[in-house]
């Protein structure tokens, strides 16, 4: 039996999400635990594992890191078999796939997985600031990027997005698609945090950010939190309405770097995702909904040709127009709105629409007959990615 | 906002040379191949690396123009620019690219390496190949 059949995703929690919330990190985090344990239907005394993305570490921008584990398990007082911060992996799914292990493998039984950021807060009524302005010092792969003035994942992911568009000789008219397709999403979605269509006209507007980046291609920094629960599937009749988990990837085969992926058209999501295509009898076809990271425009065309959604070069004549990634076109991409107009809730967001839409409960966003949900979170040298169903 | 890179025992002769408008990084003589970042030694055959001289001739793989201001005496816009070193194949090393040479440098475009050597540390930037410093 494959790890991914004796786990289970049982509940799913949110917290409130805004732009700045007069809440810590602590509380966020608490109340989208509590929210995920009861949506699972077991108690929180049921809880025996407990994982994060990114744990105690460097916070190279304000509000990046979330609590310490140590303190959401002392404030919820659990006795845990398991526990794991995770800061490198497979994305910020890393400690997700991680539970979905250590479930199987017996060291707990129902694991909460939390990602917590309070990057609004953060910027302090600020704009938005740089990686590692606290830093004294740019450590490790940072030594090559932020001390040359590469101070923004802005200007790293614009590498990346100039390099594709001189290959496929495709346009920024073409890539606004992206930025459109989700803010339209997003007018379904009472918790995005914008809500109002985005014109053609305004994204060409737009000041640039980095080249061929502009604003409405960056998300938005909020504050939230997102849980889920992992538990073991031989749980199934205790569970309100899980989902399951049909395969997961891991995999990073190239230099694991911004800038030195030799082929910058391409991530660390076209390895996790084709492992995940090994672990399963799906294919690219079977897939009712995409949900597929944001974090900058370019991001999502990457993941439509890592996951094969379309061929290398051609996401953006696949989402030209807008409807075959519409709520009801062939591939429904990010019903939510992504992290472009629902809110940087940094690849969890993704995760629990995955969950909402496989349930059926997406309401004014829901996709007909949702029952295959492909994940991938992560841009450049991180990603993960999930295959979920019915 | 300037922040310096951390400089550590494998990238310390890369930071000394840069202070001296040198490019060098380290080079396998057994596997014949070019290490960027430094690692010390060969990841194929385990042995210690030379440090070489890099000649600063590269092409753009890529680049982007940066015009948000992120932080403090952050001044923009300026130029980002991934370059490859034909004579060192595998290295890839970003630079900056200056307003007045954003005209000029677009992918594809043959450009040289010098390093900016009057702030805190160096930076490495291209400049076009035909041009002067």
């Amino acid at each position: 039996m494959k790890a991914e059949d004796q786990a289970l995703l049982a509940g799913v929690g949110v917290s409130k999400v805004g732009r700045r919330l007069d809440a810590s990190a602590l509380q966020l985090t608490l109340d989208a635990v509590r929210v995920a344990v009861a949506d699972a239907g077991l108690e929180m005394a049921d809880i025996d594992g407990m994982a994060t993305y990114p744990g105690a570490t460097v916070s190279y921008v304000p509000g990046f890191v979330g609590p310490d584990l140590y303190e959401v398990q002392d404030a919820l007082g659990l006795d845990l078999g398991w526990h794991l911060g995770v800061p490198q992996g497979a994305a910020q799914i890393a400690p997700l796939i991680e539970a979905v292990l250590a479930v199987g493998a017996g060291l707990c039984r129902n694991a909460v997985v939390f990602r917590t950021v309070t990057e609004a807060s953060g910027q302090a009524g600020r704009g938005r600031g740089g990686v590692g302005a606290a830093l004294a010092e740019a450590p490790g792969p940072f030594a090559w990027l932020l001390p040359v003035g590469a101070l923004s994942a802005a200007n790293w992911a614009a590498l990346s997005a100039a390099r594709y568009l001189h290959d496929t000789g495709a346009s920024r008219e073409q890539l606004s698609w992206i930025a459109r397709v989700h803010r339209a999403h997003a007018g379904r979605n009472p918790s995005a945090v914008y809500t109002e269509p985005l014109s053609f006209e305004e994204y060409m507007g737009a000041r640039m950010i980095s080249d061929p980046l502009c604003l409405y291609d960056c998300d938005v920094p909020v504050d939230g939190a997102t849980a889920v629960v992992v538990s073991r599937a031989d749980q199934r009749h205790d569970l309100r309405h899980p989902v399951r988990i049909e395969a997961m990837g891991t995999a990073i085969r190239d230099r694991p770097f911004w800038d030195q992926r030799r082929d910058l058209t391409t991530m660390a999501a076209h390895d996790a995702a084709a492992q995940m295509w090994t672990r399963t009898d799906l294919e690219a076809e079977d897939v009712d909904v995409a949900l597929l990271y944001d974090g900058f425009s370019i991001l999502t065309v990457l993941w439509l040709e890592a996951m094969g959604f379309c061929g290398r070069g051609e996401a953006l004549d696949f989402v030209a127009g807008g409807s075959r990634v519409a709520l009801d076109g062939a591939l429904p991409l990010n019903p939510h709105g992504g992290q472009l107009s629902a809110g940087r809730l940094h690849g969890w967001g993704f995760v629990a629409e995955a969950i909402v839409q496989i349930r059926g409960e997406g309401a004014e966003r829901q996709v007909d007959g949702a029952s295959v949900a492909a994940v991938g979170v992560g841009g450049g040298p991180v990603g993960g990615a999930i295959l979920l169903t019915v | 906002m300037m922040i310096p890179p951390e400089i550590t025992a494998e990238t310390r002769a890369f930071w000394e040379a840069a202070a001296q408008d040198r490019f060098v990084t380290d080079y396998c003589v057994v596997c014949d191949r070019w290490i960027f970042p430094p690692r010390g030694r060969c990841g194929r055959c385990d042995r210690p690396c030379e440090v070489r001289q890099v000649a600063p001739d590269a092409v753009v793989y890529s680049l982007t123009v940066n015009r948000q201001s992120w932080g403090p005496e952050v001044v923009v816009p300026f130029g980002l620019a991934l370059a490859e070193f034909p004579a060192a194949p595998g290295v890839r090393l970003l630079g900056r690219v200056g307003e007045e040479h954003l005209d000029a440098i677009t992918i594809g475009s043959r450009v040289q390496l010098v390093f900016l050597t009057d702030g805190p540390y160096p930076v490495a930037r291209f400049i076009p190949a035909e041009g002067t410093r």
